[in-house]
């Protein structure tokens, strides 16, 4: 079973988004070691996708570059098998529906059991479409996490009630619209709620990180790898530790 | 045919980031109501007749009938509505839509140009702004089709990302939309992408089979044997067919862009090449690897230069109803210039790959046998990329 929410439950936690095998898989590794070492609770691996509708273009460009230097998910699956094996936070994996659904959807979340990967979220798959792909991924004790976006009140109650490990929040434009939508999921769900920022400072991270239960870093570690290629490592060290001793100051 | 969360047989959905979810839901609520008030019917009725030129002409081929000696060729003539294509019947009605939703702008995507033009037109008669997001390879295609949109008053913004076609175009205009829920309607062109979509535009879109039934109802006092149409997304092809959909005896056939040929990786013939997938909001059928990373299509039209198509052909596929054959780039330009030949209509080089398969099947069946060809938009737009093709320096 996932332990997602029993180990991110209770505290505020940090959790860095890394595009996997971009440039290659070894730089990959370098980073989730480099962000367990400084503070990570969680690490996200973004698993690419030729068209990734749902982010922008730095994000997109990760993706090719990944692409480009022949990643395959069953690639990523055996790194992400390295990588559960020499840290001790959870995993995630985090791409689009039509990846998981290709591979087979019973057949993926069977390889992302064995590789100890925790959770799965996938961009375009909201609440009306996750049965097809909840069931089984729960039968292989792995959690489908949910998404929410700022909505009535009603809906975010009903995505909250069937949340699952943790739930992402995006599409939130300001602090209270978070805050809001974080008092909606607690009263229904007991899942801890963490919110996605691009280009977060020290200062920025001090602020946000009262508004949920933690910070999710979207692009922060894409960006250092797209300017520093495979030679991120010790800048990827520096701003997760920044960012981490923020938000716990 | 579209039952609950918006599904044909197992293609269809919703399958969209949760930010755009609350403008979907939206947008589908508008839609249940409009689609049965009165007076919205009304007003589009007299867009579509007194703007777009409706009816559009069931026109009996009679040289081409002759010429290739089997069944009687009518021409469903799309290509001569007001914008030159079967796309001012979806946009009239998403725009008119949208404005009754409060909206003040429209964005669209568009390949060929033809939806962008035709999304500008109607954002100019109805007092709304228009951004059209268009592959920068296609605006360097149909450099014409940029102008036209700019001069009536829209914005078009060239996307660099990905193959920078048709499919990076629409994925551009779902990523803004996400931005902008507020003030703005996505008006997608094509009976793709999430729920409520496929149906909608499908539903503007019918007015094709239903005037073409009444037509050769009206001319031969009976159906069609075949109706022919191409497919890209496949609006004009849902519209062409979908009130002949419970007429079993009528044949329905897609034509798809080959390209180069569906033994290439030159191709975008997503039925007869792809796989079920998940892609743009729907479960339908892709081009794709087979870690699901949607493959690079290619087709000398920019109108069908996409990987995949609107889930409810999809459906009648699987159920065997409708028929999609491949043609490729060759056998379009030779139709392209034997209908200009034979009937001095330029046909889009979208439709052309109708008539390809046209002048395939006419010579097998019996004279008193009758087939329907869409012309789903006019030919000028590609006369310049056809003289090219033939080996003539002529550039616009």
């Amino acid at each position: 079973m996932s332990n997602l929410k029993e180990v991110l439950s209770g505290k505020k936690v940090l959790i860095p988004f890394i595009t996997c095998g971009d440039p290659d898989l070894e730089t990959t590794e370098k980073a989730v070691l480099a962000s367990c070492a400084n503070g990570a609770d969680a690490i996200i691996l973004g698993m690419p996708f030729s068209d990734p509708t749902a982010e922008g273009p730095v994000v997109y460009e990760a993706n090719l570059r990944a692409l480009a230097s022949g990643i395959t998910t069953d690639k990523i699956i055996e790194a992400a098998k390295r990588y559960t094996s020499k840290v001790n936070v959870p995993i995630m994996f985090m791409t689009y529906a039509n990846v998981v659904f290709s591979y087979g959807i019973e057949r993926f979340a069977s390889e992302c059991r064995d590789a100890g990967i925790a959770g799965v979220t996938l961009f375009d798959l909201p609440y009306e479409e996750k049965d097809e792909f909840e069931s089984i991924c729960s039968s292989y004790g792995v959690d489908l996490i949910s998404f929410v976006a700022p909505a009535p009140d009603a809906r975010i109650a009903k995505i909250a009630k069937e949340a699952k490990g943790i739930m992402f929040i995006m599409g939130a434009k300001t602090d209270d619209e978070i805050k809001h939508i974080v008092k909606v999921v607690k009263e229904n769900s007991s899942v801890p709620c963490i919110c996605g920022f691009d280009d977060l400072t020290a200062q920025d991270a001090k602020t946000k990180v009262l508004c949920s239960d933690g910070i999710a870093l979207c692009t922060d570690l894409v960006k250092i790898i797209e300017r520093f290629g495979k030679n991120s490592q010790v800048h990827i060290a520096n701003y997760v530790k920044t960012i981490n001793d923020a938000i716990r100051s | 045919m579209t039952n609950p969360n918006g599904r044909f047989g197992i293609h269809g959905g919703q399958y969209v980031p949760v930010t755009i979810m609350g403008a979907i839901d939206e947008l589908e609520k508008a839609y249940e109501f409009y689609k049965n008030d009165k007076a919205f019917n009304d007003e589009l009725t007299t867009l579509f007749n007194e703007y777009a030129g409706r009816p559009s002409l069931l026109y009996y081929a009679e040289k081409m009938t002759k010429d290739l000696g089997g069944a009687k060729i009518y021409l469903k003539r799309e290509d001569l509505n007001h914008t030159g294509s079967h796309k001012i019947n979806n946009v009239l009605g998403q725009a008119l839509l949208a404005k009754k939703m409060g909206k003040t702008k429209l964005i669209a995507e568009t390949g060929a140009g033809q939806h962008g033009v035709a999304t500008a037109t109607a954002a100019a008669l109805l007092g709304m702004e228009c951004v059209v997001y268009m592959g920068k390879e296609d605006t360097e295609r149909q450099a014409l089709n940029v102008y036209r949109m700019k001069l009536m008053g829209a914005e078009v913004v060239p996307v660099t990302a990905g193959t920078a076609t048709l499919k990076d175009a629409v994925s551009e205009a779902m990523r803004e939309w996400s931005k902008r829920l507020d003030d703005t309607h996505y008006c997608l062109g094509s009976v793709m992408g999430p729920h409520p979509f496929p149906t909608i535009v499908r539903d503007f879109q019918a007015v094709i089979s239903r005037e073409a039934k009444a037509q050769i109802l009206e001319k031969e006092g009976r159906l069609p044997d075949v109706v022919l149409a191409c497919v890209g997304g496949g609006s004009n092809a849902i519209g062409s067919f979908y009130h002949f959909i419970e007429d079993k005896s009528v044949r329905l056939i897609g034509c798809e862009a080959a390209g180069r040929g569906i033994d290439t990786f030159e191709t975008a013939a997503t039925v007869n090449v792809g796989s079920v997938g998940i892609f743009h909001g729907m479960k339908s059928y892709f081009c794709q690897d087979k870690f699901g990373q949607i493959a690079p299509v290619y087709s000398i039209s920019a109108g069908l230069d996409y990987p995949g198509v609107g889930p409810e052909h999809a459906n009648l596929y699987d159920m065997g109803r409708a028929e999609y054959v491949p043609i490729t780039d060759d056998e379009a330009v030779d139709a392209f210039e034997y209908l200009s030949k034979t009937e001095g209509i330029i046909p889009a080089i979208e439709s052309s790959h109708a008539l390809a398969h046209a002048i395939k099947l006419a010579p097998q069946m019996k004279k008193d046998q009758i087939m329907i060809v869409t012309i789903s938009g006019r030919g000028d737009k590609d006369c310049a990329m056809v003289a090219r093709y033939r080996g003539e320096d002529l550039h616009e």
